[in-house]
């Protein structure tokens, strides 16, 4: 690991920046099967995003254990939601990708715990914070429901189900279970695969 | 040939729609606005994107109404994902032209817009970086289909972990290796120097710009005043 430079520099830019949008096209991918419920795709999809993912961010950060890579790994996020015009969303983004360089400010990238600590907040803070315009204004998108004619049970499912504390702990929990389990899977396929293959000492 | 177009102007109009639509309830006003957005894509001659978004727009539109009265599909959360998709699909149009633009035209506008470097070298490379993710997956798609690895759903299905890790650990080396190439290609360029950087495309803002950026813009707050004054204000 490369335990000389204390900050990102161009080649560290680039590998994070990759791997960012590669994260991004998993949680694609990923949301896919669930996308027919906006309950189950935050549950089931962002889930399955951050077991898949973990494997990518332990390579991201064996290459690049320097502080700024967990600010840029977010802020690609951030620029991402940024063009597609949810501003709301990238605003949470922002404040999530300083809350995560701040958890492994202090050589946290050296510490599994840490390194996991941050990787989860990360998906909770990415998945939930995705449904910030509905928090924001849940009425805008009940209100578009009910033109279309759908009952008013449906309407409270699907948009006010979402921004209920109880289905907000039961997401954040599940999603820092997913991201664990990822995580140690990506350090044992550090050790199987990056490794050997001379991709990440 | 496209005609030279300030690329700031479609930034400001991007964050207008952005911020605007979010506020916005009333599919008639969507409508509106996507109307414009259309007139902002043949304007910039992207015609089969301009007539390829009206079209999704138009089938997510009616998809909603068939799959509501549909016994299953009705009760899931599909016609919120076409609305959330339709609303994301006006931001998108809107952003088009910055997102077809040449390298050196984007990088100059962020340059001239005084971005931090690591902004313009991310935004860069995340919309040249995805078509390259499609291509190597079908590279390591076609050899896991030579190694009778996957091929249909039920084959995936019955070994999803092992796909998963046949699949992914290729395109992780892979992007490893192309962030290296990109990086001593870049450090070769005198990508993040600190020496001051001159653009080859120059930044010039004209009369044309002005008036077009003008027009959508005016034409954008007619249609979200109009949506908040008369359509939710029920005088309509």
């Amino acid at each position: 690991m490369n335990t000389e430079k204390k900050f990102i520099g161009l080649k560290e830019v680039v590998a994070i920046v990759l791997f960012s949008v590669l994260t991004i096209v998993v949680g694609m991918v990923t949301g896919i099967p669930f996308m027919a419920s906006p309950t189950w795709s935050v549950l089931g999809g962002y889930s399955l995003m951050s077991l898949i993912n973990g494997m990518i961010y332990v390579l991201m950060i064996t290459k690049s254990p320097v502080r700024g890579t967990n600010l840029l790994f977010f802020g690609v996020k951030v620029l991402y939601v940024l063009l597609l015009g949810a501003v709301p969303t990238a605003l949470v983004y922002l404040v999530g990708a300083i809350l995560c360089e701040a958890i492994v400010w202090n050589n946290g990238y050296q510490k599994p715990v840490v390194a996991g600590i941050s990787y989860s907040l990360h998906n909770v803070i990415f998945g939930i914070g995705s449904f910030t315009p509905m928090i924001l204004n849940p009425e805008s998108y009940a209100q578009q429901m009910r033109d279309y004619g759908l009952e008013e049970e449906m309407v409270q499912e699907m948009v006010y189900g979402l921004v209920e504390p109880g289905f907000m702990a039961l997401a954040t929990l599940l999603i820092v279970i997913s991201s664990v389990v990822g995580m140690f899977i990506g350090v044992k396929m550090m050790k199987k695969h990056f490794q050997p293959a001379g991709v990440a000492s | 040939m496209k005609p030279s177009f300030d690329l700031r102007v479609c930034l400001f109009l991007t964050g207008m729609v952005a911020i605007l639509t979010l506020f916005m309830e009333k599919e008639f006003a969507l409508f509106l606005l996507l109307m414009v957005l259309a007139c902002w894509l043949l304007l910039h001659h992207f015609v089969k994107e301009a007539l390829s978004h009206l079209f999704w727009y138009g089938f997510l539109f009616g998809a909603m109404f068939l799959v509501k009265d549909i016994p299953i599909l009705g009760t899931t959360g599909l016609p919120l994902v076409t609305l959330y998709i339709r609303r994301i699909m006006l931001s998108v149009m809107v952003a088009r032209p910055l997102l077809a633009s040449p390298n050196g035209q984007l990088v100059a506008t962020f340059h001239g817009l005084k971005f931090p470097q690591i902004v313009t070298i991310s935004i860069t490379l995340m919309f040249r970086f995805l078509p390259t993710i499609s291509e190597e997956y079908r590279q390591i798609r076609e050899a896991q289909l030579f190694r009778d690895i996957g091929g249909n759903f039920f084959k995936i299905a019955r070994h999803p972990i092992r796909y998963v890790e046949y699949t992914l650990v290729p395109m992780l080396v892979r992007v490893s290796k192309t962030a290296d190439e990109l990086a001593a290609a870049a450090a070769v360029r005198s990508v993040g120097s600190s020496c001051k950087i001159n653009c080859y495309h120059k930044l010039t803002f004209t009369v044309y710009d002005g008036v077009i950026g003008f027009i959508f813009a005016t034409s954008i707050l007619i249609i979200f005043l109009f949506e908040e004054i008369y359509l939710q204000g029920g005088l309509l």
